[in-house]
């Protein structure tokens, strides 16, 4: 059979084993939902069997090897620009969204050569187009990748000279009226609160921001895991918030034993973000609840509940991801669409994982789970874990 | 009047103005909060931020210069983004425009330019 015709017949076999490579070669697929992962597959997949089908003259074919493929004969290339968007945008690094490519070229020339075509002429020329096509796929790809992580990257820094502009402009201003005040010997106690605060908020944008790029670095985030009591934890930040929050319920529940192993600081770094974002963006009058759940030998969970309206199916994944904040941005607070982002960085770094649901009924639960220790991430084989 | 959704910086830039001027700067801490003020007691200068939740900067200065009525409230377009900044340059509802942080002195300086005198 030919090349062509095999990737149109074969497809269902090819994606089987395309995805059990990517599944093993790519950190970020993941977190990735597997469908999305396939559907581009498939139509890149597709585009190209089509491309190969295309009447080609000699001339064209020197074209598209110097990668100059003219756009009305490259659906593959079509595919493979919102390929490489698509692939920016889910976290992807651009070695991940190359391999990819060459997992889909290794799964077809594999499957194909199992299937004993007889090698001529006409089957090593359309070696050749499959070759080219994926060629100009994977360059269409690339480039794509490359235009959308530079807008992320703009968006970010836009964002965050925003944030940190604000806060300054209060530093600075009541820096002003301290300097007048203190000439006319005034005490000017809410100026010099004004400057704590603005400074605090500075500080933790920054801290944010370098959780980011250290974790967008591919290293992921460094944990150091020791004996930890769950609940002493958890009463800490509640406590805190309750204290920061007058006027709003903070409840919080234990199941089972709330002893495990983590990196303290990260985890409470974690759960005082999912609280705080509960706080933030649950209705006023609406408790927070914050439960953890330590009934499982191997692993541990705490959930964060806040009323309100139900966040839309389609937007809750992309909540994890980094600049993306959510709708109800009224109150005071001020980040830089991190905080779940970096949520999540910490459950993986543990070998956890974070989620969230949302329904009518019972509100929005964000939950971190986590390996009771670290041999329980292990033995759970689970890849992510990265320990100091 | 001084409109932004940050509490903060409102406060910080009326006690600021308050303390090294004879002016009264009165807050505001969001667009409807302003309008309002706006409709019953029109200031001379409003100092508005471009980013609000809920709010479109130039949408808002429109509904803050008829609120004003006969007044003609001058219009300073106060914002942390720089692509904003340059956009209310080029915007005739706005008299100024001012990138985060402003100096305050100059902040003071501007302000006595357009202040009309009594």
């Amino acid at each position: 059979m030919g090349l062509s015709d095999f990737i149109t017949l074969e497809s269902e076999k090819i994606m089987a084993e395309f995805e059990a490579f990517a599944m093993q070669q790519l950190p970020a697929a993941a977190d990735m939902d597997v469908a999305a992962l396939r559907d581009h597959a498939r139509q890149v997949l597709a585009a190209v069997a089509l491309d190969m089908l295309q009447p080609q003259t000699k001339r064209e074919e020197r074209e598209k090897s110097l990668g100059h493929a003219t756009k009305a004969d490259g659906a593959g290339v079509h595919a493979a620009e919102i390929h490489g968007a698509m692939r920016a945008a889910s976290g992807f690094d651009v070695n991940q969204t190359a391999a990819e490519y060459r997992a889909l070229r290794a799964s077809v020339i594999r499957l194909w050569m199992e299937s004993g075509p007889k090698l001529g002429r006409d089957e090593v020329f359309e070696l050749v187009r499959f070759n080219e096509a994926m060629d100009e796929a994977l360059a269409a790809s690339i480039l794509h990748f490359a235009s959308e992580a530079a807008r992320m990257r703009n968006l970010f820094l836009g964002v965050l000279s925003h944030e940190l502009r604000t806060p300054l402009s209060t530093i600075m201003t009541s820096g002003h009226s301290l300097v007048l005040a203190a000439q006319q010997n005034k005490p000017l106690p809410a100026a010099a609160e004004r400057v704590l605060r603005g400074s605090r908020r500075i500080q933790s944008l920054l801290d944010d921001l370098l959780d980011y790029v250290r974790s967008g670095l591919g290293e992921g985030m460094r944990v150091s895991p020791k004996d930890v009591d769950m609940g002493q934890v958890c009463g800490k930040i509640v406590a805190e918030l309750r204290a920061n929050n007058p006027g709003r319920v903070i409840e919080l529940e234990t199941l089972g034993d709330p002893k495990c192993v983590c990196d303290e600081e990260r985890i409470a770094q974690a759960i005082s973000n999912l609280v705080g974002n509960a706080l933030k963006y649950g209705p006023a009058d609406a408790p927070v609840k914050a439960r953890i759940d330590g009934s499982a030998i191997d692993q541990i969970s705490v959930s964060v509940q806040n009323g309100g309206p139900p966040i839309p199916e389609a937007t809750r994944e992309s909540l994890f991801e980094p600049l993306v904040r959510g709708a109800n941005t009224e109150r005071e607070g001020y980040n830089l669409g991190l905080g779940l982002y970096i949520v999540r960085e910490i459950a993986l770094a543990h070998g956890g994982s974070a989620s969230v649901e949302s329904d009518a009924q019972a509100g929005t639960v964000f939950t971190v789970r986590l390996p009771r220790t670290a041999s329980d991430a292990a033995s759970a084989a689970f890849p992510g874990l990265r320990m100091n | 009047m001084v409109v932004d959704n940050d509490h903060d910086l409102v406060d910080s830039l009326c006690e600021w103005i308050g303390l090294s001027s004879d002016w009264t700067a009165v807050p505001a801490y969001g667009p409807a909060d302003a309008i309002a003020q706006a409709g019953m007691s029109p200031p001379d200068i409003i100092l508005l931020d471009m980013e609000m939740p809920g709010a479109d900067g130039f949408e808002t200065a429109e509904r803050l210069e008829r609120a004003s009525g006969d007044k003609h409230s001058a219009i300073l377009a106060l914002t942390g983004n720089a692509d904003l900044r340059d956009a209310a340059l080029h915007d005739a509802r706005f008299t100024a425009s001012i990138l985060k942080p402003a100096d305050p002195g100059l902040l003071l300086v501007l302000l006595s330019s357009l202040v009309p005198k009594h």
